[in-house]
């Protein structure tokens, strides 16, 4: 077997797939207030589903809903089509992440690691893992995510990089069908996030389970979801690869949401229309397109590969991108923008998507 | 910057230094006092002087050939290790249900405990007594121990919050990796309140040791009693043998300070990591 696979040989000698899941009617309401409000979701197996939306839409709680951390109010939670809506916890074959790790501040990396798999062998001593067989795993595992020289450590002696991969240890070392991760990545330094980034995404190809993983950052998204999940106000808006999602927008709040820097929209009789930034075309005045839009550039962004540029008009400011080597606008410049008909994102009164 | 504003926080700290010292003196005081006067003659007990002179160990030499002093200790640190223990478990049981299986029952049951604080103890004492002594408990350690548990709201009080204190993703955490809520409160609880448990724990143990009332009324026999009850002895109706009374004062804080010295830094510290005041 190769050493540095993260899917050994399980007791039984099976390898691991992840579990589809899904909700369906999924309401969760604290007090008067519905976190979750009929959610609707199939999350296939194997994907590396991200939910994203802003803060307070209802994503952690659809997290903690699939942990079985919380209950809903109605609706079921079915995985590969057996109802664990009210399984009790540990009998879900799932692990998460948490937002702030939650190690186990008294145990050592090692300890923090093989605690699940102790757990299993204190219930089951005949059928349970073998001493042998956990110091094996933790080391696999702790090969895998380079934390062999950190293993008699204390949480509180590591960095939050270390830490982070601790966490993800823990959370795999049992190799479960579904993995959970809340925010990942939101306690780590800027320049961390890419590594971790690309170890979630090994750790996703290797383990080959479910991995649901929640943040608010779209970017983070994008870059990493097989499959997104778009959330406001408890309910989901849009779900589909990222590139449906980017490229066709459902309604107005995922157009904004999704994109960076966003769509800029502007009303119209039917609805409003809206374009990529990266989408528009600068012209010193009467451009070309099948929507031609006149400014006044309030102030440019150097981006380093080219700059975005601001512009005001009576509806408020839009955003262009220009590449590097046509950067020729300066703040106080009329100018125009002119978008193909290709590139329009439509939307009728409701913020629904109109057109194919 | 004015020359006297770098000298201030030293007179500030010099001053607080001061009045510190001087609360620790009023607090020796008493103690500094018996042990003094333990080694007085009967003659100089009243004496204005404070030094013992001519001094003598007449006080010690009776006590220890006329009062069963390692029994009377023995008995009174079965007791209050005892009933330390039993309100502990009690307090680190309710503290975990309170906070982990049943948190909509808290706010209720800690202002049941609130109010059981606020009931004398001279109020129930009665009917505790009469059904203490229905089980035949009188002079024995159950009947000095298992009624004291009855009184373990305010330990419960005080470990409720430091339970509460324990993050909650650490103790979900434990859950999804399979614990069930013995292994959580096992594993993840127990270790991060264990500086809490320490304080809470010593405070329950020195309150039982200086019990009177219930030891009197439970184990009256010399050779069952507390120390509190065999000190007692030596205020009788003849008067009271002051040398004699201070000499086995010292006698028996000494397992108690010894036991501080040795333990004192990690006793202070679990005081300063449980908020609490001994």
């Amino acid at each position: 077997m190769n050493p540095s696979s993260i899917v050994a040989a399980k007791p039984n000698g099976s390898a691991v797939n992840g579990a589809e899941l899904e909700l369906s009617g999924l309401r969760r309401q604290f007090g008067g207030v519905a976190a979750l409000d009929r959610v609707d979701l199939r999350i296939k197996p194997e994907s590396l589903t991200v939910v994203v939306g802003p803060s307070g839409c209802g994503k952690s709680t659809l997290l903690r809903v699939l942990a079985g951390l919380d209950r809903p109010t109605e609706g079921r939670v079915m995985s590969d089509g057996v109802d664990v809506t009210l399984s009790p916890l540990g009998a879900r074959d799932l692990a998460m992440v948490f937002q702030d790790y939650a190690l186990f501040p008294h145990m050592t990396v090692a300890g923090n690691i093989s605690f699940g798999l102790r757990l299993e062998r204190r219930h089951d001593r005949r059928n349970g893992p073998s001493r042998e067989f956990i110091d094996r795993e933790v080391s696999r595992v702790a090969q895998l995510l380079n934390l062999e020289s950190l293993l008699r450590r204390r949480p509180a002696q590591l960095s939050g990089g270390q830490r982070q991969r601790v966490a993800l240890a823990r959370a795999i070392v049992r190799q479960p069908r579904v993995l959970l991760l809340d925010e990942p990545m939101s306690a780590l330094d800027v320049g961390l996030r890419a590594t971790a980034r690309t170890e979630i995404l090994r750790i996703h190809r290797e383990l080959r389970s479910t991995l649901v993983l929640v943040t608010h950052d779209q970017h983070e998204a994008l870059t990493m979801a097989t499959d997104l999940v778009v959330m406001d106000a408890g309910r989901v808006l849009q779900a589909g690869p990222p590139e449906d999602v980017y490229r066709r927008p459902a309604n107005e709040f995922v157009a904004r949401f999704v994109g960076s820097p966003a769509m800029n929209l502007r009303p119209t009789d039917a609805g409003s229309v809206g374009w990529r930034p990266t989408d528009g075309r600068l012209y010193p005045r009467g451009g070309e397109g099948d929507l031609v839009l006149t400014g006044v550039v309030e102030r440019c962004e150097y981006t380093g590969s080219g700059q975005e540029v601001v512009c005001r008009d009576a509806h408020g400011t839009f955003t262009v991108v220009q590449q590097q080597g046509e950067e020729w606008v300066r703040p106080g410049d009329d100018v125009s923008v002119g978008v193909r008909q290709s590139a329009l994102h439509r939307f009728d009164l409701f913020g629904d998507r109109i057109d194919g | 910057m004015h020359p006297t504003d770098r000298l201030r926080p030293a007179v500030a700290h010099a001053l607080w230094h001061l009045v510190l010292a001087g609360a620790s003196l009023a607090m020796a005081f008493p103690m500094l006092w018996s042990l003094l006067t333990s080694f007085k003659g009967p003659q100089d007990v009243f004496s204005p002087s404070p030094l013992p002179w001519p001094a003598t160990l007449d006080n010690y030499a009776a006590v220890l050939s006329s009062w069963p002093v390692g029994m009377l200790v023995g008995n009174t640190f079965i007791m209050s290790a005892g009933v330390a223990a039993g309100q502990l478990v009690i307090a680190v049981l309710a503290g975990f249900a309170l906070v982990v299986l049943a948190p909509r029952m808290r706010p209720a049951v800690l202002s049941a405990c609130t109010i059981a604080l606020a009931v004398p103890p001279q109020a129930i004492i009665i009917p505790q007594f009469l059904l203490t002594t229905r089980l035949g408990w009188q002079n024995s350690e159950l009947g000095l121990i298992v009624p004291q548990l009855g009184t373990s709201a305010l330990a419960v009080l005080l470990l409720v919050e430091h339970v509460a204190a324990v993050p909650a993703a650490q103790i979900e955490a434990a859950a999804l990796q399979g614990a069930r809520p013995i292994e959580t409160l096992w594993h993840v609880v127990l270790p991060a309140i264990r500086p809490a448990i320490l304080a809470v724990g010593i405070l329950v143990f020195i309150t039982t040791w200086n019990e009177y009332l219930w030891p009197l009324l439970i184990a009256p026999r010399s050779h069952d009693a507390t120390v509190q009850i065999g000190l007692a002895q030596f205020q009788g109706e003849g008067g009271t043998d002051y040398g004699a009374l201070m000499a086995a004062s010292v006698l028996t804080s000494l397992p108690i300070v010894v036991v501080y010295i040795i333990a004192s830094r990690r006793i202070i510290d679990s005081f300063i990591k449980a908020g609490l005041r001994p």
